[in-house]
């Protein structure tokens, strides 16, 4: 039983860890689809970037869909470009953390 | 509005004896449900439902020992007194062991009283120098416990094992992420076990309540290691009461009855000063202190003193209705089927489980089952499985 439960506890890890990396983001394409998302949810995003807001450390990219998107790693200038984001949504602050940029 | 305050309150009680008596339906989903509630409904007031809110916890605090003792279903907070518990059940004695628990509790009262001062000037100002050395606090604290195993490498892989676990957990899309994380990890994995372990029936002696005896000299060994410890440990996150009951008892020896005193104090002292630290510190402690901050975004020095009433009415009327449910439960726990009673208990934990989380949710219940099996079955502590809060916080205060 012991051996039993720490394989259980070792896949269940594993399977976590595989949905981290692999699970296939789900697309949003306005601020109504924002009230089904739950924290942490994987998203992808595409729309053109009608406002950039540049800070210390981070810059906020505002869509023409009015998503807003939290960047740390992005070099600006976005504005006007269309962009399609990978991002995981902060339930807290009611925004997109990008992951990945295009 | 006084008459709408104690009826809040009665409510309150009522349901922190519920959510303490059904193993799996926690405070904090009461509270979040109406934290939502008060959101769509005007006529509740918010000191109505911060009043509600406080009564409630505190009694869960008071109510929830009944179940471990008696049914070996305990939640993060409570698991530590299923051990010397089970001894005092199995003498027949489980009755005592929760009136021990009980007096724990009520002396918290006292406790709560005379550090809420000491939270409301003081703490403000050293709070800042220690908020930086959190991650190296919390560090510290989990190196000590492993260190203290006498079987350090299986510890080490469970304290990993539950950290990983816990780090997927908060960032991954899991609806109400702690439910089914901490069930598994302290609840289901102790009934399955005792699941399937041999049936004992023992006859529960109901002690007169002035005969289940705490001396001066053990209510002192007992308190002062639990000041010293759970005010510390209360306004440091990722620490439950089972870190400050562990250092508290293990820097102060103690015996069953004092241990089950100090489990029982830590609860509800935890729980008291996180309303204190919300008003000092304007920082959520506990999913109870968190619903309050989401109702009322600022605490008032009054809003703090009806609180403070609250706890106090609550803690001693939770008093009185913990011995008599524990009588009830002494008189009938030899006359029911343990098994059934255990196997009804898991239907109930997994059907909540179902209806709260998501399919995540049940990969992460059935995970955190097996991983809290694997460590009770491998004879290591299940402090350790803490570590599924306190990784997840150390990355946060060093990323």
């Amino acid at each position: 039983m012991r051996r039993l439960s720490f394989l259980i506890a070792i896949i269940g890890i594993f399977s976590l860890c595989f949905y981290t990396f692999f699970s296939v983001p789900l697309e949003i394409s306005d601020q109504k689809q924002i009230k089904y998302l739950l924290d942490n949810q994987k998203v992808l995003i595409k729309g053109k970037v009608v406002r950039e807001n540049v800070y210390e450390d981070r810059i906020i990219l505002t869509l023409n869909n009015n998503l807003s998107l939290s960047c740390e790693f992005c070099i600006p200038p976005y504005k006007n470009n269309n962009i399609t984001a990978i991002a995981i949504y902060d339930n807290f602050y009611k925004n997109f953390e990008i992951k990945e940029l295009k | 509005m006084i008459l709408e305050l104690i009826l809040v309150f009665l409510l309150g009680i009522l349901s922190g004896t519920f959510t303490g008596l059904a193993p799996g339906i926690h405070i904090n989903l009461i509270a979040a449900i109406l934290v939502s509630l008060v959101s769509k409904f005007s006529f509740i007031s918010p000191l109505s439902a911060v009043t509600f809110i406080v009564a409630m916890s505190i009694t869960h605090t008071f109510i929830d020992f009944i179940p471990s003792i008696y049914l070996g279903a305990p939640e993060e907070g409570t698991f530590l007194s299923i051990l010397p518990g089970h001894e005092l059940f199995l003498e027949g004695k489980a009755h005592s062991a929760v009136v021990y628990t009980l007096y724990g509790c009520l002396s918290a009262l006292l406790v709560i009283l005379i550090f809420t001062p000491i939270y409301i000037y003081i703490l403000p100002v050293i709070y800042e120098s220690i908020n930086n050395i959190v991650p190296f606090l919390l560090i510290f604290i989990s190196c000590y416990i492993l260190l203290r195993e006498e079987k350090i490498f299986l510890s080490f892989c469970v304290f990993a094992l539950a950290g990983a676990l816990g780090f997927l957990v908060f960032n991954n899309p899991v609806k109400d992420p702690l439910l089914p994380l901490l069930s598994g990890l302290f609840g289901l994995s102790n009934l399955f076990i005792s699941l399937n372990s041999n049936e004992i029936k023992v006859k529960q002696k109901i002690e007169n309540f002035k005969k289940i005896k705490f001396s001066l000299k053990e209510f002192f060994k007992s308190i002062i290691p639990v000041s010293i410890f759970t005010p510390l440990f209360s306004f440091l996150p990722g620490l439950s009461s089972s870190h400050s009951a562990t250092f508290a008892s293990e820097l102060f020896p103690q015996e069953r009855k004092g241990f089950l005193f100090t489990v029982g104090a830590v609860n509800t002292i935890m729980m008291g000063l996180s309303f204190v630290a919300l008003y000092s510190l304007g920082k959520t402690r506990s999913g109870s202190s968190a619903a309050i901050h989401d109702i009322m975004n600022t605490l008032t020095l009054h809003n703090l003193f009806i609180i403070l009433i609250v706890i106090i009415i609550s803690g001693i009327l939770s008093f009185y209705i913990g011995i008599n449910i524990s009588r009830v439960f002494a008189k009938i726990v030899s006359k029911i089927s343990y098994k059934k009673v255990t196997l009804l208990v898991i239907i109930i934990l997994f059907i909540i489980n179902c209806i709260f989380t998501n399919s995540l949710g049940i990969l992460v219940l059935i995970t955190s089952t097996a991983l809290g099996m694997f460590t009770i079955l491998s004879d290591t502590r299940r402090i350790n499985l803490m570590a599924c809060l306190i990784i997840p916080v150390i990355f946060y205060y060093l990323y």
